[in-house]
């Protein structure tokens, strides 16, 4: 029979014997705190660059409103700016937990941040020239015509994903002390 | 005797076209003179690319006027944000089409007050139109500024459909493809809260 031994959790990594995964829900409480630091960084550039070229700090939500309604959410009051918020904040915490559940172990920030920064810039690929031209094309329209401005935007939302080893740790140091794993030791 | 005589006879019939094939210096019928050809064209580019983006700011600048006036006397909330998206889109394409002009034609950046008209008789029909909006207020505001937005736009758009193919920078083709959606977003706003108004 294989044998094991038990080893504190911080020297898992370093003797190759793969860390035990948290939880499902851990992770996913995780992933949806990461899509949501990463959601409202991202959203904190583009208010700023709306605010900064007069369309108003809130004209992101009628961009993303316009996924319903159509150029005229561009003048659309809260209703139109709750729906895009909604939506907006569903797509990030949807992305946010799909990075999350794909770190494992315990990684260390700064290589974790560049991958989070590569994954931001995949996403603004995918939404720019797959999701967007059919879901939102009055969007799109409007973003490529900042492009610095879009890139930016999604360099933060990369950094916000880059935060999740952090914030797992946090989660799983909340569980209780009989859920931690162990491994046995044969005798 | 014969012979020479048929020399002379061809060669005076050739010299016509041979002179003729030569053209006149300096311009596109003059192959030998291709560089003074390039030259010319180049500068009927620029100068057209000048002329676009004239009119184009000339454009702009009514409807950041009309845009700004909209904001303080519309009637309805949804017209005063389509004033402000109205500022906010021209002030951008503005910002784009004199980073071009100063780049490319060496034309000077300036503050909007001293953009000389292109078209002095347009502009003074623009100017009379906003005097008239002036004087009005609440829901015949709306009607009027949101008439007039749906009749420039659809001219603007119209401008730019035709500058994007016949202008030669492709740079500047890129600035209006850039822009035209935009432009046809804002018509279709303008329609949809005419219909509304209306």
């Amino acid at each position: 029979m294989a044998q094991a031994r038990i080893e504190p959790r911080g020297e898992a990594i370093a003797l190759g014997v793969a860390p035990a995964r948290s939880s499902w829900v851990a992770s996913l409480e995780a992933g949806a705190v990461t899509g949501a630091t990463g959601g409202a960084l991202m959203m904190a550039t583009l208010m700023a660059q709306a605010a900064a070229t007069g369309y108003g700090a809130l004209f992101p939500l009628n961009l993303v409103g316009a996924t319903f309604r159509g150029p005229e959410a561009l003048v659309g009051g809260a209703g139109v700016m709750l729906s895009g918020l909604l939506l907006y904040a569903i797509t990030a915490l949807v992305f946010g937990t799909l990075f999350s559940m794909a770190v494992l172990g315990k990684p260390r920030l700064a290589p974790t941040l560049m991958v989070g920064v590569a994954y931001g810039l995949l996403i603004l690929l995918f939404m720019t020239y797959v999701v967007l031209p059919y879901a939102n094309p009055i969007m799109r329209q409007r973003v490529i015509g900042v492009p610095g401005a879009w890139f930016f935007a999604h360099v933060a939302f990369g950094l916000g994903m880059g935060m999740a080893p952090l914030i797992k740790r946090r989660f799983r140091s909340r569980r209780e002390p009989h859920e931690q794993p162990t491994i046995l030791a044969e005798q | 005797m014969e012979a020479r005589s048929i020399v002379v006879v061809v060669w005076m019939l050739l010299a016509p076209a041979l002179v003729a094939a030569q053209g006149v210096p300096g311009t596109r019928k003059s192959p030998a003179g291709w560089p003074a050809v390039a030259e010319v064209a180049n500068q009927n580019a620029l100068g057209y690319s000048r002329e676009v983006i004239a009119r184009i700011r000339q454009m702009n600048e009514i409807e950041l006027r009309a845009g700004e006036m909209a904001q303080v006397r519309a009637g309805t909330t949804e017209v005063r944000r389509y004033g402000r998206l109205l500022v906010a889109d021209h002030a951008g394409a503005d910002r784009g089409l004199v980073d071009y002009a100063a780049r490319k034609l060496g034309m000077q950046r300036g503050p909007r007050e001293e953009i000389p008209p292109f078209d002095r008789e347009l502009m003074a029909q623009h100017v009379a139109a906003t005097e008239r909006l002036a004087t009005l207020s609440g829901a015949e505001f709306d009607d009027a500024f949101l008439s007039m937005m749906v009749s420039d736009h659809q001219s603007a758009v119209s401008l730019l459909e035709t500058a994007r193919e016949t202008v030669d920078d492709p740079d500047l083709r890129t600035i209006f493809k850039k822009v035209l959606p935009i432009l046809r977003q804002d018509l279709w706003i303008a329609q949809t809260l005419l219909g509304d108004v209306g």
